[in-house]
C-alpha cells in the first residue's frame, strides 16, 4: 500500500495532478466496478438458493452450500452417487483445453522465433499484419467459416475427396477436429505475441555462442532459446489455456452432437435453466479448477508467477 | 599454413563488407585485426567462424576447405564482446556447454571444466550465475566457455571494449598469457590499437574491407604501408607535398615550409615516387623536437596551443601556413606556452613519405 502511494505521489509530481487523479480513478473504476465486484456479486449469488422474485430477501433467503453439493453430488431427478455427468464434462473440458494450448504453443513456438530472430524491419511489420489482420473477422463468422470449411460437404473433405485421400467425406464436425482447430485458431495471436516479446530480448550472440560451440539445431533450442523464453511460454499458455476453458461461441457452433463444453453446461443454467445461483456455483468452479491447475502446472514447471508479468 | 583465408569476400545488397582479404596464419599465432567501425573486421571474423556465408574465397585449416561446414562442424571457438552467456546456467554449467554438445564423458568434462576454471582463475566462482558476475569475470567465464572444448582457433569479437580501462590493461595481459599458456591460435577484433600493438604477434590493418597491412607491431607503427594505417595507427601529422626529387634513398619534398624537407626512402617508403608526383609525409608528433637541437629539416614556428597531459605535453605548432602536432615527454625542453617561439626539426628516418590515398577520419 505504502508502495503505491509512493508511487501516485511520484507519479503526481511528474504529470501533474489531474492526471494523476485521472489515472487513479480510471484504475479503481476498473479494478473494483469492473472486475471485483461483479465477481463478488457471482460468487455470493453461488452461495444462495435459486427462489423465485417475490422470495429473494425473504425468510428463505440465506447462504447455502447447496449448489457446490449439487455439482459433486446431483440430485434425485439425476438419480443421487456422485455427479458423474457434471464432473466428467469439466475434466474433458480441462484436458481440451490443455490440447489446444499445446497445438498452439506446437504452431505459435517457430512462428514466433523466426519473426523475433530471423526477419527484420519490413518482413516483420508485413508477417504481424499478416496475422493481425484476420483476427479483424469477428469470432462468430470466423467460427461459421471454420464449420464450412471442415463440413461434410466442405472444402477439406471436397480437396481430400477429389485427391482421392479418402473416399468418403469425414466427418471433422462430429470428431470435434472442427472445434480444436477454431479453438487453436482463436487464441493464436495470445500464444505467439508473449512468445515473441520473450524470444525478440535474447542476444543472437547467445545462439551463435552455443552454434559455434558445437550446438545442434535442437540443442539451442531445448538448452538455449526454450529456458530463456519460460515466462513468455508460461504467460501464453496461462491465456490461451483460460481463454479455451472459458471458451463458448466455438464450443456451440463448431462442437459435435455429442460435445459437451463446461461453459456450456454454465450457459444452461444461467439461460435456459433459469437457476442463476447453479451457473453461478458452476462458474465459481470453473474458475478455481483453472487457477489451480495453472498454479500446480507452473509449479511442476518451475515458473513463478512473477516471470509471467515480465 | 595452419589457417588460410583465400580472396574471402562478403556483400551485403551491394555493399562490399569483406574484399578480397588474404592471409596465412601460424599455428599459436595472435592476430589482431585492426580497423574503424564499420571496416568489415567483424564480418570478416563471423566469416571464419561460420556465421556468414561467403561470396567468394575459400578458407582453409590445415589445407581443408571449411567453406561448406556450418558454424557447430568447423571447431572455432568465439567470445563475443556481450559475452553471451547462457543465463539460466551456472559458470560451470556455461563452461561444460560446449563440451555437452560434442558428448564428452562426464568425468571428462569435469575434469575440463576444472582445468579451465583455473585457467581464467574463477575457482570459487563454479557455482554463480552469469547476473551474479562482473563484467570482468563474465568475460573470463566466456573465454573458458570458448577454450573448453579445444577449439582449432580462438575467435575473439572486441571482448575487452565493455570493460574499464585499468581492467581493459590487466585483462590484456592475461589473455595474452593465457595465449601463450594454451598455445592456440588467437583471431582477435579490436578498434582500439593499444589492444592490437600490446597483445598480438601480428597486427592486421583493415580499411573499407580490406587489409591495408599485416606486420609485428612495431613495423606497422614505425613503417606504415599506406596512408590509412599511418593515420589510423598512433597519432600522425599527415602533411600533403609534391616530390621535387628522389635519389639515393632520399626523397625531397615541399611541404609548404619555408624551404623543401628532406625524407628517408626505401622499400615500401616512397621509393617509387617522382618528381612532381603528390604525396603525403607522415611525422609523428613525438619524432619532432622543439629544442632547435636536431641538424636537419629545422624551421621557425610559433606555438599555438598547448595541452597538459600530466606524462606528456601536447603542442600545436605553426610554420608558415603548415600546423604540426607535436608530442613532448614531461616538462620538455625548450620555450612553452602559446605565441613562444621554437625552433622545430625532425629527423628525414623519422619522417615516412607515401604516395596519396584514403586516410583515417579524425
Amino acid at each position: 500500500m505504502r508502495e503505491i502511494g509512493r508511487f501516485f505521489s511520484g507519479f503526481a509530481s511528474r504529470n501533474g495532478l489531474p492526471v494523476a487523479i485521472y489515472l487513479l480513478v480510471a484504475v479503481s473504476i476498473w479494478i473494483f466496478v469492473l472486475v471485483v465486484l461483479p465477481q463478488l456479486t457471482m460468487f455470493d449469488f453461488s452461495f444462495r438458493h435459486n427462489l423465485p422474485p417475490p422470495k429473494i430477501g425473504g425468510p428463505e433467503d440465506v447462504h447455502t452450500l447447496e449448489q457446490y453439493r449439487y455439482f459433486l453430488m446431483g440430485n434425485e431427478i439425476t438419480g443421487g452417487g456422485v455427479n458423474t455427468l457434471d464432473i466428467a464434462v469439466l475434466f474433458k473440458t480441462l484436458v481440451a483445453a490443455v490440447f489446444v494450448t499445446i497445438i498452439d504453443l506446437v504452431i505459435c513456438y517457430p512462428v514466433a522465433y523466426l519473426l523475433a530472430q530471423s526477419s527484420q524491419g519490413s518482413t516483420k511489420r508485413l508477417l504481424v499484419l499478416a496475422l493481425i489482420v484476420p483476427f479483424w473477422v469477428n469470432e462468430i463468422l470466423r467460427a461459421f467459416a471454420f464449420r464450412i470449411l471442415f463440413g461434410s460437404t466442405g472444402v477439406i473433405n471436397g480437396v481430400g475427396m477429389q485427391l482421392g485421400l479418402w473416399d468418403a467425406p469425414i466427418d471433422f464436425i462430429g470428431e470435434n477436429v472442427a472445434l480444436y482447430a477454431g479453438l487453436a485458431y482463436a487464441y493464436i495471436l495470445l500464444m505467439i505475441f508473449p512468445l515473441y516479446n520473450a524470444i525478440e530480448s535474447l542476444d543472437r550472440n547467445q545462439i551463435e555462442a552455443a552454434r559455434d560451440m558445437g550446438a545442434s539445431w535442437a540443442q539451442v533450442h531445448r538448452r538455449v532459446v526454450i529456458p530463456y523464453a519460460k515466462p513468455g511460454i508460461a504467460s501464453g499458455s496461462t491465456m490461451v489455456f483460460m481463454l479455451t476453458a472459458g471458451a463458448l461461441a466455438a464450443p456451440q457452433i463448431l462442437g459435435g452432437p455429442s460435445s459437451l463444453w463446461f461453459t456450456q453446461i454454465i450457459y444452461q443454467w444461467f439461460n435456459s435453466g433459469g437457476n442463476w445461483p447453479r451457473g453461478s456455483a458452476y462458474a465459481v468452479i470453473l474458475l478455481a479448477i483453472c487457477i489451480m491447475f495453472v498454479l500446480l502446472v507452473m509449479r511442476v514447471f518451475k515458473v513463478s508467477i512473477g516471470e509471467i508479468g515480465r | 599454413m595452419y589457417l588460410s583465408l583465400r580472396g574471402v569476400t562478403k556483400r551485403f545488397d551491394k555493399v562490399v563488407a569483406v574484399d578480397n582479404v588474404d592471409l596465412d596464419l601460424a599455428e599459436g599465432e595472435f592476430v589482431c585485426f585492426l580497423g574503424p567501425s564499420g571496416c568489415g573486421k567483424t564480418t570478416l571474423l563471423r566469416l571464419v567462424a561460420g556465421l556468414e556465408t561467403l561470396d567468394a574465397g575459400e578458407i582453409l585449416l590445415e589445407e581443408k576447405d571449411l567453406s561448406a561446414l556450418p558454424a557447430r562442424k568447423r571447431n572455432f571457438g568465439v567470445v563475443f564482446q556481450s559475452y553471451s552467456l547462457f543465463p539460466n546456467m551456472n559458470v560451470a554449467r556455461n563452461i561444460a556447454y560446449g563440451l555437452e554438445c560434442r558428448k564428452w564423458a562426464r568425468d571428462r568434462i569435469v575434469a575440463r571444466v576444472e582445468e579451465m576454471l583455473e585457467v581464467v582463475h574463477l575457482g570459487d566462482a563454479v557455482e554463480k550465475y552469469p547476473h551474479e558476475l562482473s563484467g570482468g569475470m563474465q568475460q573470463r567465464v566466456a573465454l573458458a566457455r570458448a577454450l573448453a572444448p579445444e577449439p582449432a582457433v580462438l575467435l575473439l569479437d572486441e571482448p575487452l571494449s565493455a570493460l574499464d580501462l585499468k581492467l581493459r590493461q590487466h585483462m590484456r595481459r592475461e589473455l595474452r598469457a593465457i595465449q601463450q599458456q594454451v598455445g592456440l591460435t588467437f583471431i582477435y577484433i579490436t578498434h582500439d590499437q593499444g589492444e592490437a600493438l600490446t597483445m598480438s604477434d601480428r597486427v592486421a590493418v583493415m580499411s573499407r574491407g580490406r587489409i591495408e597491412q599485416v606486420a609485428d607491431p612495431r613495423t606497422v607503427y614505425d613503417q606504415p604501408a599506406s596512408g590509412f594505417v599511418a593515420s589510423f595507427v598512433g597519432e600522425n601529422n599527415a602533411l600533403p607535398g609534391k616530390v621535387l626529387e628522389n635519389s639515393e634513398g632520399r626523397l625531397v619534398v615541399d611541404i609548404g615550409l619555408s624551404a623543401p624537407v628532406a625524407v628517408a626512402a626505401g622499400p615500401g617508403r616512397g621509393r617509387k615516387l617522382k618528381p612532381g608526383e603528390e604525396c603525403h609525409v607522415f611525422v609523428r608528433p613525438e619524432s619532432v623536437s622543439i629544442d632547435g637541437s636536431g641538424q636537419t629539416n629545422r624551421f621557425d614556428a610559433t606555438v599555438m596551443r598547448e595541452e597538459f597531459e600530466g606524462q606528456v605535453r601536447h603542442l600545436v605548432v605553426k610554420s608558415g601556413e603548415t600546423e604540426l602536432r607535436v608530442t613532448q615527454v614531461g616538462a620538455g625542453n625548450g620555450a612553452s606556452g602559446p605565441g613562444a617561439s621554437v625552433t622545430i626539426s625532425f629527423a628525414p628516418e623519422l619522417a615516412v613519405p607515401l604516395p596519396v590515398g584514403h586516410l583515417a577520419s579524425a
